[in-house]
């Protein structure tokens, strides 16, 4: 049917179908900005449209109702490709990060300005309590509207944005917005969805709805007579390569223990067939006809269950070492099940599949019994944590096709090289036949540095011919994905009444589910980020990951030093208790400092022996101290209500940034024949800022605006080799990497330019706005330079290039602080304050930092106080939307929330920088915890911590 | 989807009888909703142009319009402020643009954001029937399986009351609400049909269950002191 309505001022004729929803609709017809992040749930407020003058979620309009309307989109915010006031003070306050829901929360503040022009905190709460934001939280959202106001009233922003750094720098440390702000907060199609041509193939994922069972067989006949099926693919046609989805340096620290289709299903919601179709219409309709005979098996979903003599084993399969082997492999092997398959280990991670042990590691130094002997008091405590989700907007997605013979994906991904790596190894093609795309990602979180739905969205596409689109639903995010491995920590620490930490203990063991996706490294971290922020003699730790049939786990931001954090914080907490001392006494009087010998790394490496280093730059005395200071800590709260009391706590907490030693990163910078430049990076922007990162090294260095450089990343045709983004290695890698080559550029320029000129080489300099001068007054702009270079008697074009590899650590470091009040009547929790004060080095673009700074801690608020998958008895994830899951939205946001960068210069980062973000989802929790202990006595030690088990800890029921 | 637009309610009354498998469609916050408790097969009736959405004083009532939305009900002045809160306990702008006071009610959702705040204030609803316009207490109207459309929640002009939420978060599906309107208690706890009257201890009569909201012990804890809570 026809709907005519009026869209952005326009008359519009809209043709769809008459219960078609409104969004789909929309967006069908170009306007791009109204997005769906949650099915339809009512949630996300992606699809958020201004109907009728009023603010409503299209998911929830007919498209028939639209007859008529007056509709306005984030489209209509333009004035041609110029954004409006509003954008403009959103891409300047740093809130535009992943973006996927920018444009709606442009709109809607837009909407709120219009008739508010100036509207209070409660008015602007308001108006985004129906959307959702997970990279940058809410806080600077209250900034972007006051700039915006000043924008529109002065002609310029007024307030201050975020601190600079480094006065002698013009755009390193400096907040400038981000150099791809305007794209994404206009919505623009920068998203893998914005790519898929209409005659795109649907990709159906057929899902075990058992957590354990054999598949007996699979008949798919009937499916396969549909018109519009292309292609079954099941555990009895798929390849027989054994690889894993998680993005880790090859050779990975995880077995090769899954194929596209295993012929045991290890989860509910595992794979079972994939359907190519094409129309999901069809593609559903094949699913029902495939019949599919099951064998169930007792599934085992705890770690405590796997751990049980005789449990089920979840990988039961024929063990292959690539490197290591040990002695009696083929007698281990002769229990396993051919049904199971494999468990292919590129080196040895201390595994033992046949008691579901995916993997182990432990070390330590010191002599921890004589340290627990010394203590004046010992506390030994277990700690549990949840499954937690990502939940980034933008769903996985994929789009693939074959053109000129090749494999071409848009991904959504963090590590677009590890993905050509595997997409190449499930297709057994080779690199040069792939070129995957990484567009603009919608939110990652780690949960993108697996190779989720590529491996089978490729082979689909390569065996066809088809070009073919796959989104994961909200639902299939929750049960098909990756998510925080849940972990169960056991801490012991001792120490004195001087406070004094005698000894610390750790014994974790993790959930890793169904495959080992991170089995190692992420437990890892629970002891390899937490044990090294003490300078304790005697420290242990033990490590056992167990297989289970949870959904998948994998890299979530913080991997796992947030569980990690939980324990050993709130475990020091209670021992100062006990010891009748203040924690914060005891956290400073045994915390490392520059230059302290980290011998406690030795054990810690990733599968391998790590290496000792000194702490190098280190802001956390001075994160604790001031933080100390922003709460008043030591001074006791009170409440006028006497049910409500108030605590405080804190956290001091570290990461890294990057895997020294093991990552990689390289960017090519090009000057190009005008004089302006490009510079393309392996690196992959997640929307953190990475290019805008790699457009400053470009602007400081060579003397030019940030408008002449572009940047391209992340694609694996044009860009070098990038191990990708994460375990925080964007800026220190990937950033380190374009200002290399930015630096050679130089090189490159000046012999250039010296050649030209006439000049001595050490006589040139580079003056702004992009031109050489010479110290005799002789000078050439970057535009004469290069195209006389490029002439028929030219030297060719110059292109700097630098590769990034250390061994060397740069780790932030930081203090978060909270303050809560807990009713104990009820047992609400309200978290009054926050305070995270973290030290990045120099922050490059430090607006962008604040609001990552913001957005993890509320991801970590949300761990510790609300979020938690839930299985029933079959295994079924129960609460797999926004709602029921426990998203936090603008109304749990701390009602005083503050994140402050610590002024600290880092010898090894580029301009000194160190990573920002993940290093912010550690302090949440025990901080919080800590705080409720303080408040009202009662230590609650598994997540979330819920007014339910405060009132249990009290007594109440 | 099968839709239906009905011209005039008294049309839309008789749809709703003769499709068994039918449903309103109002504000479509919760019958357009992913999960939704409307069994996503029924055939839709879409009252949304039908419905009065006005607020307005009647000589003793104020006259709330089944077709205002919970947004305008929480920035209207003649709404006492108790049943503004239960409104604003649908904590999304865009969502409470759009829901209904009559879909809220006429769902009885065991998390109805509304019906607590209602009973306490001893409502009445305005229903039309087959045979015709017809006023019932809210405590009947919930009590019954009415095909009929709702027209209008009548209360009591400058009552008096206290709703409050208890929820995981602010835009969780209520673990429990309570509220109370010169000397009417409501509670609805989620998984257990609202309960109401002018004993303080209703929730004894409340039979509680476990699910992803809480334990029943611990909304039977609440239950026994939400009251005691307010100041």
């Amino acid at each position: 049917m026809d709907i005519k309505c009026r869209i952005n001022g326009e008359n519009i004729v809209l043709i769809a179908e008459r219960d078609e929803r409104l969004r789909d609709v929309l967006y069908r017809a170009g306007y791009n900005s109204v997005r769906d992040s949650d099915d339809r749930e009512g949630f996300a407020g992606s699809d958020t449209i201004v109907f009728n003058g009023v603010l409503k979620y299209s998911n929830f309009i007919l498209a028939y109702q639209a007859e008529g309307a007056e509709i306005m989109t984030a489209e209509g915010l333009m004035n041609g490709r110029e954004i409006n006031y509003v954008q403009k003070a959103m891409v300047a306050a740093g809130i535009v990060q992943s973006a996927y829901n920018a444009p709606a929360a442009a709109l809607i503040l837009t909407w709120l300005l219009d008739k508010k022009p100036n509207p209070t905190k409660a008015d602007i709460q308001e108006a985004l309590s129906g959307i959702f934001i997970r990279d940058a939280g809410y806080e600077h959202y209250y900034l972007a509207v006051k700039l915006a106001i000043e924008l529109r009233d002065e002609g310029e922003f007024k307030s201050e944005i975020a601190p600079s750094f480094r006065p002698s720098l013009d755009f390193i440390g400096k907040p400038t917005g981000k150099i791809d702000g305007a794209a994404l907060v206009s919505g623009e199609p920068v998203f893998v969805e914005d790519k898929v041509p209409e005659n795109a193939w649907c990709l159906h994922v057929l899902r075990s709805p058992f957590a354990h069972a054999y598949i007996k067989s699979i008949d798919t006949s009937a499916a396969e007579k549909l018109d519009g099926v292309a292609k079954i693919v099941t555990a009895f046609n798929c390849p027989d390569i054994y690889y894993m989805q998680a993005g880790q340096g090859n050779p990975e620290p995880s077995p090769h223990d899954r194929r596209l289709f295993n012929k045991k299903v290890r989860h509910v919601g595992d794979r079972v067939a994939g359907i190519v179709a094409k129309t999901k219409e069809i593609a559903d309709k094949a699913a029902e006809l495939i019949k599919v005979e099951y064998e169930p098996i007792a599934p085992v979903f705890t770690v405590e269950e796997a751990m049980a003599d005789g449990a089920p084993v979840v990988q039961n399969g024929i063990v292959e070492y690539r490197a290591g082997a040990p002695a009696d492999l083929d007698e281990y092997n002769k229990s396993s099940d051919e049904r199971d398959g494999k468990i292919v280990y590129q080196f040895p991670l201390h595994a033992d599949s046949h008691r579901n042990i995916a993997a182990g590691a432990h070390g330590g130094i010191g002599d921890i019994e004589k340290g627990f002997a010394e203590a004046d008091a010992v506390v030994d405590e277990t700690y549990q944590t949840s499954q937690i989700q990502c939940t980034p907007l933008e769903p996985h997605v994929c789009y693939a096709h074959i053109e000129g013979g090749r494999l071409v994906m848009n991904c959504s991904t963090q590590v677009p090289y590890h993905v050509r790596r595997i997409v190449g190894w499930v297709c057994q093609i080779p690199e040069n036949k792939i070129h995957i795309i990484k567009e603009r990602v919608g939110g990652g979180y780690g949960s993108k540095q697996d190779i989720l739905v590529e491996d089978l969205v490729g082979y689909c596409t390569w065996i066809t011919g088809k070009p073919i689109y796959y989104r994961n639903t909200r639902a299939e995010e929750f049960y098909a994905n990756s998510t925080r491995h849940p972990m169960r920590v056991r801490v012991k620490m001792g120490g004195k009444k001087d406070g004094t930490i005698t000894a610390i203990y750790m014994d974790v063991r993790a959930n890793t589910g169904p495959y080992g996706n991170h089995c190692l490294t992420v437990p890892m971290n629970a002891s390899s980020k937490t044990l090294p922020i003490f300078a304790v003699d005697n420290m242990y730790y033990d490590l056992l990951t167990y297989y289970t049939n949870i959904p998948p786990t994998g890299a979530y931001q913080g991997y796992g030093a947030p569980k990690g954090y939980f324990g050993i914080i709130s475990c020091m907490g209670q021992l100062a208790m006990k010891l009748g001392i203040d924690p914060l006494m005891m956290a400073k009087k045994n915390i490392v400092h520059e230059g302290y010998m980290l011998e406690i790394l030795k054990g810690l490496g990733e599968g391998r022996e790590g290496a000792v280093v000194p702490v190098g730059s280190c802001g956390l005395e001075e994160a604790l101290d001031q933080g100390a200071e922003m709460i008043n800590w030591g001074k006791k709260e009170v409440s006028e209500d006497p049910d409500w009391k108030i605590g405080k706590g804190f956290a001091m907490i570290q990461q890294g940034s990057g895997l020294p030693g093991l990552d990689h990163a390289t960017a090519q910078c090009k000057l190009l024949t005008d004089g302006t430049f490009i510079l393309f990076s392996g690196g992959a922007d997640l929307g953190t800022g990475l290019d805008t990162i790699s457009a400053k090294c470009v602007s400081e260095i060579m003397r030019v605006p940030l408008e002449v450089v572009s940047v391209v990343s992340g694609d694996t045709d044009s860009c070098p080799f990038d191990t990708g983004a994460y375990a925080s290695s964007g800026t220190y890698f990937s950033g380190n990497a374009s200002l290399l080559a930015v630096k050679d550029l130089k090189e490159k320029v000046l012999v250039e330019a010296s050649l030209q000129l006439g000049e001595p080489k050490e006589e040139l300099e580079l003056v702004w706005p992009g031109k050489i001068v010479s110290k005799s007054g002789k000078e050439i702009t970057y535009s004469k330079l290069s195209h006389d270079a490029l002439q028929g008697d030219g030297r060719g074009q110059m292109i700097g290039k630098g590769t990034f590899v250390t061994p060397n650590f740069a780790v932030p470091y930081g203090a978060h602080f909270a303050e809560v009040a807990v009713n104990v009547r009820t047992g609400e929790i309200k978290v009054n304050k926050f305070y995270a004060l973290q030290d990045a080095g120099t922050p490059i673009n430090p607006e962008i930092a604040l609001c990552q700074m913001y957005g993890a801690a509320m991801k970590s608020i949300g761990h510790t106080l609300y979020e938690g998958m839930i299985l029933d008895e079959n295994g079924t994830c129960v609460n797999a939307n926004f709602t029921d899951y426990g998203t936090p939205m603008i109304y749990e946001s701390p009602e005083d929330f503050k994140s402050v960068l610590i002024d600290v210069d880092d010898k090894f980062g580029p301009f000194g920088a160190k990573s920002i973000s993940e290093i912010a989802t550690n302090g949440a929790a025990p901080s919080i915890a800590m705080a409720i202990a303080d408040a009202c006595g009662v230590w609650v030690r598994t997540w979330p911590i819920t007014p339910e088990k405060i009132l249990k800890g009290l007594g109440k029921f | 989807m099968v839709i239906h637009q009905a011209k005039t309610l008294e049309e839309a009354v008789k749809l709703r009888h003769e499709i068994e498998n039918s449903a309103y469609l109002a504000g479509g916050t919760e019958v357009l909703r992913l999960n939704s408790s409307v069994d996503s097969s029924a055939e839709l009736i879409d009252i949304s142009a039908l419905l009065d959405a006005s607020i307005s004083i009647d000589g003793d009532k104020l006259i709330i319009g089944a077709g205002a939305t919970l947004q305008s009900i929480k920035e209207c002045e003649l709404v006492p402020e108790f049943i503004k809160d239960a409104a604003a306990f649908c904590s999304s702008f865009e969502k409470r643009n759009m829901a209904t006071i009559g879909g809220n009610v006429a769902l009885k959702r065991d998390d109805s954001y509304m019906l607590a705040a209602l009973l306490a204030a001893e409502a009445e609803v305005v229903i039309e029937c087959h045979a015709g316009e017809k006023v019932k207490p809210l405590s009947v109207y919930i009590s019954k399986n009415c095909k009929g459309v709702v027209k209008a929640i009548r209360i009591a002009a400058g009552r008096k009351g206290w709703a409050k939420k208890i929820a995981i978060t602010s835009s969780s599906h209520a673990t429990l609400i309570a509220a109370e309107s010169e000397g009417m208690y409501a509670i609805s706890a989620s998984g257990s049909p609202v309960a109401f009257g002018r004993d303080r201890e209703i929730y004894k009569n409340i039979e509680f269950v476990s699910d992803l909201r809480g334990s029943a012990e611990y909304k039977k804890y609440l239950a026994s002191v939400i009251f005691e809570g307010r100041r």
